[in-house]
């Protein structure tokens, strides 16, 4: 079985101060200086990938796993550790456009990429990714090939005859599917979903293989007919306030601030419950 | 303007997702006489339940098997396609959020998921959303017809609700429809649901601070004895230390107690986007710096097991008195 994970490095925005957030119309935040990461919703998808890969092994079916990002070659770096971890391929589509608004051009760009490859049986992409909080791309990748989609996936695994088990959150509870492929699985809050961390031997192996790199404007080529107008247009940004009075508790020690807490708060607020 | 709402009457949460386009319907003054809810369902029994708490009078009520995307999507499309609405409203539970992207595609329309707000006028439409994490707010604006909306979630009922006093309703049978053909097998485990969280008047909202499972199982003995129901982040929840329907924040449960007492939480908004509702915040964290701090109406600095400890004596002594 072939199996495509997408992914996304992303800034982590956490680590910027309240002070960093100065937005002015439509301009970006700078988030060039702060320390990257694997979004989190992807991090999810590349370790269930692995996985889903490992015990195949020992039950006689083999998978094969590609990583694909959009991107500059700061993810270079991911997709050498990603190789180290297992993923056979590990390819990157260089774009010079600014895409983190643009879900639908993101979902053309990993649709050409499945179709071009024609080999993909399961492709795993994370629910939502910052900076966009766009929420989009799973479904139109799954629209664009005209296959199935499952969203909310908490696991996958590998089942007699080919077919793949797919456990899901939905608003009625946790529906698992028994699937065949093809299908795009869109990973949600998945429990025990931490990525592995690849050994040093294995990292050292892999950084001098070079990762395979494409243009978008080739792989745009390879997908006429596809649509090429963003759906919706970010016009502004702007800070979100939540400040609020913040009285901070000083004491000598915990049971100290924890009387003074409960004293001239708590006691007071549950006794209006 | 012509707008439609559609919604899953197969889900436990469908009084939520009335109550919640409503609201939103009122917010962005678009109450239209015209306006159809479709709602797909699977029990004809509830039918009559259904028709009660929706936020248009005109109704289409189709019945289907269970939810299935693929399904749903194609009833949709092809019941819609003909003669497009110009607006459709989906609610922001999992079904909503998937349905309204897939929908604009197949009718050719623009669709935004976790919509805040809505402005528009004959030509055009606005809508504001949580972007960068929740850290900010964009406005978008949506080029193409059918625009198709899921709502951000958490959108608290309308305290001035409309009232609709007749309601009409037409009806379709779809429940022969096949289930989709790449499903071979389909079981469902009913959730506990999430409404313990969204309704307790006072919750405990752990954070990774607590470091492990064993000091969660602690926590659920804390939180039982102040009165409290507790809910978790998803560091707690992802590391299998609490159960995901636990989960607080932009993708779990959206609560709004009159306090929360957050420990060793960092605040971070897809989190606080979970408890901001609430009336009273209380946290309790080892780092002044770390955003909850900011955030909330009373603070203390240290360790959350020796206060939550104090805490918890002081409250049983009361009421032992
Ligand atoms: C698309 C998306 C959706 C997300 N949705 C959610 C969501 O729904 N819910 C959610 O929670 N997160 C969500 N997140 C993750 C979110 O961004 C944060 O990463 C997460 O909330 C951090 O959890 P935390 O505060 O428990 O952990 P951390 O950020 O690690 O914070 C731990 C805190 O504990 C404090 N601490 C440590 N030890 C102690 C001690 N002994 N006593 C007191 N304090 C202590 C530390 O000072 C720190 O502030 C989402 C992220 C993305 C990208
Ligand atoms: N630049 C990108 N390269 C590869 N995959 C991406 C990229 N952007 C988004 N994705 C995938 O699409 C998912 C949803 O992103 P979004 O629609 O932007 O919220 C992410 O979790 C990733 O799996």
């Amino acid at each position: 079985m072939n199996v495509l994970v997408c992914f996304k490095v992303v800034p982590d925005l956490d680590q910027l101060s309240g002070s960093d957030w100065v937005v002015d119309g439509c301009s970006r935040v700078e988030t060039r200086f702060i320390k990257k990461m694997i979004n989190p919703y992807d991090e999810s998808a590349l370790e269930l990938a692995l996985k889903l890969a490992n015990p195949a092994k020992v039950s006689g079916i083999t998978t094969n796993l590609s990583a694909l990002t959009i991107a500059d070659s700061g993810a270079n770096l991911t997709l050498k550790n990603l190789r180290a971890l297992g993923y056979q391929q590990a390819v990157r589509i260089e774009s010079d456009a600014e895409l983190d608004f643009a879900p639908q051009e993101i979902a053309i760009l990993i649709a050409a990429y499945i179709r071009n490859a024609n080999d993909f049986d399961l492709i795993i992409i994370g629910q939502q990714s910052g900076v966009g909080d766009n929420a989009k791309t799973p479904l139109l990748t799954a629209e664009l090939m005209q296959w199935p989609c499952i969203t909310q996936v908490t696991a996958i695994e590998n089942d007699p005859a080919g077919n793949v088990k797919v456990t899901s959150l939905a608003d009625e509870g946790t529906v698992t599917r028994v699937i065949k492929p093809p299908c795009v699985l869109a990973v949600g809050n998945a429990p025990f979903s931490t990525l592995r961390v690849p050994t040093l031997k294995a990292i050292k192996e892999q950084a001098a293989v070079p990762i395979k790199t494409i243009r978008s404007t080739e792989i745009r080529k390879a997908a006429p007919n596809l649509p090429d107008s963003p759906d919706a247009e970010l016009l502004k940004l702007e800070v979100v306030h939540r400040k609020r009075k913040s009285m901070i508790i000083n004491g000598a020690n915990a049971p100290e601030k924890a009387k003074i807490l409960y004293h001239s708060y708590l006691k007071g607020w549950l006794a209006d419950l | 303007m012509n707008y439609k709402v559609v919604l899953n009457g197969c889900s436990p949460n469908f009084s939520n997702q009335c109550s919640s386009v409503s609201a939103f319907l009122i917010s962005s003054n678009i109450l239209d006489r015209e306006a159809q809810t479709l709602i797909f369902y699977n029990n004809s029994a509830a039918k009559l339940k259904l028709t009660a708490e929706t936020p248009t009078s005109l109704l289409h009520l189709i019945e289907i098997n269970n939810y299935e995307a693929e399904t749903v999507l194609s009833i949709l499309a092809e019941l819609e396609k003909p003669n497009p609405a110009d607006l459709y409203l989906f609610p922001g539970d999992y079904a909503g959020s998937e349905l309204a992207v897939r929908f604009a595609y197949r009718l050719g329309g623009s669709s935004l998921a976790a919509v805040e707000s809505l402005q528009m006028d004959q030509h055009q439409i606005k809508c504001t959303k949580g972007v960068y994490n929740g850290y900010l707010q964009g406005t978008f604006k949506l080029s193409k017809k059918p625009y198709c909306l899921s709502l951000a979630r958490g959108i608290l009922p309308n305290r001035d609700s409309q009232v609709i006093e007749k309601r009409e309703a037409v009806y379709s049978d779809r429940s022969e429809e096949r289930q989709p053909a790449y499903i071979v097998k389909r079981t469902v485990e009913k959730a506990e649901s999430l409404d313990e969280l969204e309704s307790a008047k006072f919750v405990v909202a752990g954070g990774r601070g607590i470091k492990n499972k064993d000091n969660y199982l602690k926590l659920q003995t804390s939180a039982s004895l102040l009165g409290a129901a507790l809910g978790v982040s998803r560091p707690v929840a992802l590391n299998g230390w609490a159960p995901l329907n636990k989960l607080i924040g932009a993708s779990g449960a959206i609560i709004n107690p009159e306090i929360c007492l957050a420990l060793a939480v960092s605040g971070s908004p897809a989190f606080f986007g979970g408890i901001e509702k609430s009336r009273k915040i209380i946290a309790i964290n080892t780092d002044p710096q770390t955003a909850i701090v900011n955030n909330a109406d009373v603070a203390v600095i240290d360790d959350y097991k020796a206060v939550l400890d104090e805490l918890t004596r002081l409250i049983g002594e009361d009421k032992n008195h």
